[in-house]
């Protein structure tokens, strides 16, 4: 409650505003543990409950606005693609979290995505320095959905043409976890996004870190996960 | 944050119009915030059942207090007070008020957000104003003419004859 916060909040709109969460110490310290363990084991789905989903500004899912509250506050910079960047948000993101707002995804330290389509270019993201990897950007991204098969010993079975299926390795997964991307046919983005990803762990320990979430669910896919398609 | 022409109230007058943060809504936030905690629940026992939803619920912490040596000065950080704040939302008519109190007093916050979203519905306006804003006043003017009766009991005038220039 620093003045020039107070000041901040005085020019929101709050007929605008929208709910966050319910009791804002317990449910942030919940979200916050499902988000460490789907960053600890990647390709695991966790889900965010604490959101009702009638209570979030209207393009966002359940789960992104569960990590908008929990994550940001005055000092996370914010990039929003154009989808999810609505008066409701900013007034609510303003008024809940005061985080800073910002038009290029290139400084920002958490970048929201609507959808996988809007996804601005990976390699020009924050991606650390040398002496400080954890200065890099976090990518929230909005999904169609996601579907986790048990792995270890995987059967060839055919993928459907509507789901990409992707197998997981690296620190975090036993042996190797494989998902499913739900997804329209003609899209190219599922392949787009494995291929950003590839680059992304090429340059390791730079390197940006992924969130996917869809309605209430979060899958983690760190920088240190290896992907490769199926 | 529009004031209903309903609620035209004889809180002094408002140059910068009636949505600027020191305007009417302003007067009636520090009239609130100044205000008995006790007293003014008793006054909106009436609205006490209404409906409502958090927006935030009450949240105490620390507001630096910053001063300007004979107002005009450079500005200085002269200490910290704590304050609590709240912000509610009508489930009726959707309006929403703010509460904002020196001290940790939930109650109080929450009473004045009560208060400042009733005083924006339309429906409730007129009805806040007379039964609770119009007695807060009353109060005030009497606290204050008390207190300047005190003060003018022990008043000393000093009056000089001459000057030994």
């Amino acid at each position: 409650m620093e003045p020039s916060e107070w000041r901040h909040a005085m020019g929101v709109d709050l007929s605008l505003v929208c709910k966050g969460f319910d009791d804002p110490v317990k449910d942030s310290q919940r979200s916050f543990r499902t988000i460490l363990n789907a960053l600890s084991q990647p390709g695991t789905v966790g889900r965010l409950d604490a959101i009702n989903p009638n209570q979030t500004p209207e393009t966002w899912t359940e789960a992104a606005w569960a990590l908008a509250m929990t994550l940001l506050d005055g000092d996370t910079r914010v990039w929003l693609s154009p989808s999810l960047a609505t008066a409701v948000a900013h007034a609510s993101l303003q008024f809940h979290t005061s985080c800073p707002i910002t038009q290029d995804p290139n400084e920002a330290d958490f970048v929201f995505v609507g959808h996988p389509i809007e996804q601005p270019g990976w390699s020009a993201l924050r991606q650390g320095e040398a002496e400080f990897p954890d200065l890099s950007a976090t990518v929230i991204l909005q999904v169609p959905g996601i579907e986790v098969m048990s792995a270890v010993n995987h059967s060839k079975d055919e993928p459907t043409p509507r789901l990409s299926t992707w197998e997981l390795r690296g620190p975090g997964i036993e042996h190797n976890h494989l998902i499913r991307l739900r997804h329209d046919p003609e899209d190219p983005w599922p392949d787009e996004l494995r291929l950003a990803l590839v680059a992304n762990r090429s340059q390791f320990p730079l390197g940006v870190d992924l969130l996917m979430v869809w309605s209430d669910r979060l899958c983690a896919l760190p920088r240190t996960t290896r992907v490769a398609a199926i | 944050m529009n004031l209903p022409d309903a609620c035209a109230h004889p809180l002094g007058p408002n140059p910068q119009g009636p949505n600027h943060p020191g305007g009417i809504r302003g007067d009636r936030l520090s009239l609130l915030a100044c205000s008995d905690a006790k007293i003014l629940a008793q006054l909106l026992l009436p609205w006490a059942e209404i409906e409502r939803t958090w927006l935030r619920r009450p949240e105490s912490g620390l507001v630096m207090v910053q001063g300007r040596t004979g107002g005009t000065g450079t500005r200085f950080n002269l200490g910290e007070m704590s304050a609590t704040r709240c912000t509610i939302r009508l489930t009726a008519c959707g309006s929403t008020g703010v509460g904002w109190v020196s001290g940790r007093s939930a109650k109080h916050a929450e009473s004045i957000a009560l208060a400042d979203a009733l005083l924006q519905s339309p429906a409730h306006c007129e009805d806040v104003c007379t039964k609770v804003i119009e007695p807060l006043i009353e109060m005030r003017h009497v606290a204050l003419e008390a207190a300047a009766a005190l003060a003018a009991s022990t008043r000393v005038e000093f009056f000089t004859m001459t000057r030994g220039e």
